[in-house]
């Protein structure tokens, strides 16, 4: 045994001594650089065959399993794979493969029909989010434009209100001033009171002075309006002679012309009819110059006067005269006109 | 202008009067005259009380007939009454030209007339108001 393995060794031995030797000159040596380097660790020429042969043989080798597999010549289970009694449980894990491997693209499509969903869910959710959001920058603006318009309406009632209640206040002061002035007043007016109760009696004592003296006034007056009224029924009788005394018939009528004439009746009543300014009155004075000219213009012996007479009394004129009279707007000749022209138609009325 | 237009008027009218009145006599003198009729008579009574309740236009419109056939029946004293209340309607109307004028004729035309008397008297008045 030692034996073998000292021959063993000693040829590993020798190689070794020899590969020292031989590294040993290699170091030694400088280098020739015409000469090629040699390949270090490079199998001796006479291994290079062997080489070869081995590439070729795994060459070969390759093509054929090539070959094999191209055409399925390969049998069913490779070297050393289990038995066919195993078929079955293969068949079996196949068949769960494939399932598997089925449920996995199941489970990829419903998945990806999931992750889909999700997408489409996801957009609609942003697309509702930003409606969501425009929503609420609409409600957000149309909020803020009805509170500026409330806080502006209450700005307003606010200021309404301040100036309702400095209002309120100035006449509160203005009606507190007056009632205090009212109170000086009444104080003032308190304090007159007895003044003016002496004076009112000083007064009454005055009035009763004066009445005393009206009394005496009035008695005069009524002595001069005696007076007045026996000179008017003078004046009445004197004019009714001149008017009335006459004879009824065609011999008076010389007499109401004359007059006529005598007492500017006509020419009187133009002139007084530019200063009357009712118009009912002027129209009587127009009627009444109608008639006094008419009875001017009359011939004895004609039937004028009856015709006149007639006249005067279809238009009433004596009442129309009267009512001129009795109310007393026209001014004192217009009616000292009237009742001259109103006693001359009375005689006329009369002659006739 | 006024002034002068009546100035010439009265030369005028003094210039024919003496024509006027020889007509007027030659007139009484040879004209066959003939009672106003009595429905005349009324007409003018009525007219006359229209005047009196101031409707002067329908009187002087009733009047003016009247007084032409006054003038022809001869009774020229109620033609000048007639001519006279058609002036005082005019007068009365504010037509003081157009009374002037019938106050005129009736002066002129009918002398020795009541109604020219007084026609006399008023034109008299009108002129002075119309001159003041």
């Amino acid at each position: 045994m030692n034996e073998e393995n000292e021959q063993a060794r000693d040829p590993a031995e020798g190689l070794l001594r020899r590969w020292g030797a031989e590294e040993a000159a290699r170091r030694a040596e400088v280098p020739d650089p015409t000469v090629p380097m040699r390949w270090i660790g490079r199998p001796p020429a006479r291994w290079r065959w062997l080489l070869h042969a081995a590439a070729l043989l795994f060459f070969i080798l390759g093509a054929s399993l090539f070959v094999a597999v191209a055409t399925g010549w390969l049998p069913d289970r490779p070297f050393g794979a289990p038995s066919p009694s195993d078929d079955s449980a293969v068949s079996g894990l196949r068949a769960e493969l494939k399932q598997a491997t089925e449920d996995v693209r199941a489970s990829r499509s419903a998945l990806e029909a999931a992750r889909r969903r999700v997408e489409e869910q996801n957009r609609e959710f942003q697309a509702e989010v930003a409606r969501l959001r425009r929503t609420f920058e609409t409600e957000k603006a149309d909020l803020a434009a009805e509170a500026e318009r409330r806080a502006a309406a209450l700005n307003k009632l606010v200021g309404q209100e301040q100036s309702l209640r400095e209002t309120a206040v100035g006449q509160l002061k203005q009606r507190d001033a007056r009632l205090a002035r009212l109170g000086q007043d009444l104080a003032q007016a308190g304090r007159s009171l007895a003044e003016l109760r002496g004076q009112v009696a000083a007064q009454a004592a005055r009035l009763q002075e004066a009445e005393d003296g009206l009394v005496t006034v009035r008695r005069d007056a009524e002595k001069r309006i005696s007076a007045i009224q026996a000179q008017q029924a003078a004046m009445r009788t004197s004019l009714e002679q001149t008017y009335l005394a006459a004879t009824p018939g065609e011999d008076a009528l010389g007499m109401y012309q004359s007059a006529v004439r005598r007492r500017r009746l006509i020419v009187r009543c133009q002139h007084l009819r530019a200063q009357v300014p009712n118009e009912a009155t002027r129209r009587l004075l127009d009627t009444l110059e109608v008639l006094l000219t008419r009875l001017e213009l009359m011939q004895a012996g004609g039937g004028d006067l009856t015709s006149l007479v007639r006249l005067i009394r279809t238009l009433g004129l004596t009442r129309q005269i009267n009512e001129v009279i009795l109310t007393g707007e026209e001014e004192p000749d217009v009616r000292a006109w009237l009742m001259e022209t109103q006693l001359l138609l009375k005689g006329v009325e009369r002659a006739g | 202008m006024r002034a002068r237009a009546v100035n010439w008027l009265l030369i005028a009218v003094t210039a024919t009067a003496p024509g006027c009145a020889a007509y007027d006599q030659y007139y009484m003198e040879t004209s066959t005259a003939r009672a106003a009729r009595p429905g005349e008579e009324a007409a003018f009574q009525k007219a006359v009380a229209l005047v009196a309740e101031l409707h002067y236009e329908e009187a002087a419109e009733e009047l003016l007939p009247l007084a032409a056939a006054f003038e022809e029946a001869g009774d020229r004293s109620r033609a000048a009454e007639a001519l006279f209340w058609v002036a005082f309607c005019r007068e009365k109307q504010g037509r003081t030209d157009e009374a002037a004028a019938g106050y005129d004729r009736v002066v002129r035309r009918y002398l020795q007339t009541v109604a020219a008397r007084q026609a006399a008297a008023r034109l008299s008045r009108l002129r002075g108001d119309s001159s003041h």
